[in-house]
């Protein structure tokens, strides 16, 4: 028999609710609610203007080398207009100067954490350690997240309190290829606090065959560094200045959400270019919120643009694609020919994947106006070859290294929860730190190609997984080739519900290296593990990440020549 | 065990449904029941799929799935074997009706002894960051298993006798207006029972 109407109306109150309340959930309705700043104080998308990151100088030069000095300190900044907040800059700045590298000119910085022993509000010590994303750097240099950096009166995990304070320099070799990098902190277990603060900047390495190409360079060539934030309750201090902290939650195990999404640091900004072709380096730094970009000009067109490069430089051949997704730690370098909008405006926007928290404006990341004028011509052409160097993309499953029993060596990472905990393989870094950073995941041999499968069985979240020291070739996505923007060097890839990735990596150089969920909440909480790449011969390389090179004493820094 | 089966309703069949209430059994399959083991099948083998992944999560969830996938797996079989008397379809139906009340709960709120996550594995102090326990997310193969409920649900439904068959989709809507109730008040708890 058939169900009545009235049946059919009384199951229907109950089927609707039960699809539809977690449904609202997972589109974020109510979310908006939940913020305490006023979403009137906050500046209007598409009225701020726009301006990047400072570049660095070199504190000195030599023939081989550019050496940096950078400050990790407290910083007051105006995000929102009228209201101060404390952030944490590399020389004072949000997001940090940015670092401009040439391949076979080395770089060494030397980062001093100037923070204050405990964080204002969160209350926790404010150790660092400097990762640079995108470099095949020694161990020692790499960010390894317990070789950590303490600021002057900051208590270690151990209990032990740090007097003078310390510093650390970091060696790049800058061998590899041209590529956007980006340096953040990586301090265990508050890389998510540290890199939501501000410790973020971007480094920018050129070569030789990528100078040569006639894309866009110069005021043509534009960082466009993306996070989002949330903001405290305003109020007024002692001081009689008007304040607005950040506000970090981790009340939600999947991560942490802003409702202002910011570019190069400052809300939603308005962008005045020429109707000419722009490059943009962009750059994802949220602590968990993932996007799908597109572009929509004022006439109401969909604006294509091109994929020039990934996270390890340039692709073999662009891309033209109309929207693409990108997560924290990616990196994907664009064309946007804005020539058919002279006078108009071109809006970049966000359709945001599942399992983000979105709010009102959280669709929005911001506005370029486009004039009427190009005062420059040059380097205003994508060529359709751009380069035929990143041997990396062809790379091939028959060049998988074999086992001793004559088998591809095929490793799988399966992302999830266990035991109350973030995992990979369902190993923490707890398990390395109880080891004393022994314990490794594998070993692979250097020069060697492995396959790896990356598997998210969950359908409540998505992984950013990184590794560290290597670019690698996304094979195939849910056994489909990659997405056509994925079609270059990486090395973070979007893990997405129930996704399962296949990639072929190269180990070039020795040492153990992390692998870790680029959601920095997930990776303070405690997804992260390491791999320990051999010798050729098998033997285990001599720089290792804890002793190699540790962190020395504020008080010898004066002394300490760099 | 056909010879208990008695009665013969079923929605879709040619002419009137007819309907014995005074022997409130179930009898032959047809589409309609095949179509209700197969969406039983399905929900069981979902739930036995995820449970290892649940079971390393959270013991406690892992066991509730493992318990979820037999009894799903169970009702599958039982309408296979023609063991649909009303007791049988009504059990089928409270089941499910529970497990996707657990579901709707789960994402509005942490369910209690639902673990939060320490960071390092140490246990909770001063400056070390905890993220406490929070609501599940919403994925694609958590909404098919809901979907695949509700529809048996509803097939499930139609080969009930009518009058038991009203009691039941008012006590469901109730249900409904409680799941509302709970979302309500999970959003001004701050979606957490703590």
């Amino acid at each position: 028999m058939s169900l009545s109407r009235r049946d059919v109306i009384k199951t229907g109150v109950f089927a609707g609710a039960a699809v539809a309340l977690p449904a609202a959930k997972l589109a974020g309705v109510g979310a908006a609610g939940a913020t305490p700043f006023p979403e009137a104080l906050l500046p209007k998308p598409f009225t701020r203007p726009f301006s990047t990151p400072p570049v660095a100088v070199p504190y000195r030069k030599d023939a081989t080398c550019d050496y940096y000095k950078m400050s990790m300190q407290a910083v007051d900044a105006e995000m929102i207009p009228g209201y101060k907040t404390t952030l944490f800059g590399y020389n004072g700045s949000v997001p940090g100067p940015t670092i401009q590298a040439t391949q076979g000119r080395q770089v060494v910085v030397r980062h001093m954490n100037a923070l204050p022993a405990q964080h204002p509000i969160l209350g926790y010590t404010p150790w660092t350690s400097v990762h640079l994303h995108g470099s095949a750097s020694l161990p020692q240099y790499d960010g390894y997240a317990s070789d950590v950096t303490m600021p002057v009166g900051g208590t270690r995990e151990d209990g032990s309190v740090c007097t003078d304070g310390e510093y650390k320099d970091y060696h790049y070799p800058n061998h590899q290829q041209a590529r956007t990098l980006w340096y953040h902190d990586h301090g265990v277990h508050h890389t998510a606090e540290n890199a939501y603060h501000g410790l973020a900047g971007m480094y920018t390495m050129y070569d030789a065959e990528e100078r040569a190409l006639p894309l866009p360079q110069g005021k043509y060539d534009v960082p466009l560094i993306i996070g989002d934030a949330m903001f405290q309750a305003p109020f007024t201090d002692a001081a009689g200045v008007k304040r607005a902290p950040l506000l970090f939650s981790l009340d939600n195990q999947s991560g942490h959400w802003g409702n202002v999404i910011w570019v190069n640091g400052t809300p939603w900004p308005l962008m005045k270019v020429e109707p000419r072709k722009y490059r943009f380096r962009v750059l994802v730094a949220t602590i968990s919120r993932s996007f799908k970009f597109n572009f929509k000009a004022s006439t109401g067109v969909a604006v294509p643009y091109q994929v020039i490069a990934t996270d390890g430089g340039l692709m073999p051949a662009p891309m033209t694609i109309s929207s693409h997704r990108q997560l924290g730690g990616e990196r994907y370098e664009i064309v946007i020919d804005f020539s058919k909008f002279a006078g108009k405006t071109v809006d970049m926007l966000n359709t945001s994947p599942t399992n983000n928290i979105d709010y009102t404006n959280t669709n929005k990341v911001m506005r370029f106006q486009v004039g009427t004028v190009v005062t420059d011509t040059r380097n205003n052409t994508v060529p359709t070859t751009l380069t035929r160097k990143r041997d990396i993309m062809n790379l091939t499953e028959a060049m998988v290294a074999k086992d001793a029993t004559g088998k591809p060596i095929v490793r799988t990472l399966r992302l999830e929860r266990s035991n109350g905990q973030w995992t990979v393989n369902g190993t923490t870094w707890e398990k390395i730190v109880a080891s004393n950073y022994e314990f490794v995941e594998c070993t692979p041999l250097m020069g060697t190609v492995e396959k790896w499968i990356i598997q998210n069985n969950s359908g409540g979240w998505f992984h950013p997984l990184h590794i560290h020291l290597v670019d690698f070739k996304v094979l195939r996505r849910n056994g489909r080739p990659p997405m056509a923007h994925e079609m270059g060097p990486k090395d973070v890839v979007y893990t997405g519900e129930n996704e399962t990735i296949e990639l072929l990596v190269r180990f070039d150089s020795a040492g153990k290296y992390m692998v870790h969920c680029h959601n920095l909440v997930h990776e303070d909480h405690d997804m992260m593990t390491q791999f320990e790449v051999l010798e050729a011969d098998g033997t285990k390389c001599f720089d290792d990440p804890m002793t190699s090179a540790m962190a020395k004493d504020m008080a010898l820094e004066a002394l300490d020549v760099l | 065990m056909s010879s208990d089966l008695t009665a013969v309703a079923f929605p879709g069949r040619a002419g009137n449904a007819t309907e014995v209430a005074a022997t409130p059994k179930v009898a032959t399959r047809t589409n309609t029941v095949d179509i209700a083991i197969l969406m039983a099948a399905a929900a069981g083998l979902a739930h036995a799929f995820s449970t290892p992944t649940h079971w390393r999560w959270w013991q406690a969830s892992g066991v509730f799935f493992a318990v979820i996938a037999v009894a799903q797996l169970g009702l599958a079989a039982a309408l296979f074997f023609h063991r649909t008397s009303t007791k049988v379809v009504l059990a089928g139906v409270w089941s499910n009706v529970l497990v996707v009340s657990v579901y709707v709960a789960s994402r509005l709120v942490a369910l209690p002894g639902q673990p939060g996550m320490t960071a390092h594995g140490a246990p909770k102090a001063p400056g070390r960051s905890f993220l406490p326990a929070a609501p599940e997310g919403v994925g694609a193969f958590d909404m098919f298993s809901l979907v695949v409920e509700l529809g048996l649900i509803v097939l499930l439904l139609t080969l009930l006798p009518s009058r038991t068959r009203s009691k039941v989709t008012s006590a469901l809507m109730y249900c409904g207006i409680a799941f509302c109730a709970f979302a309500v008040w999970s959003v001004m708890s701050n979606g957490a029972i703590r």
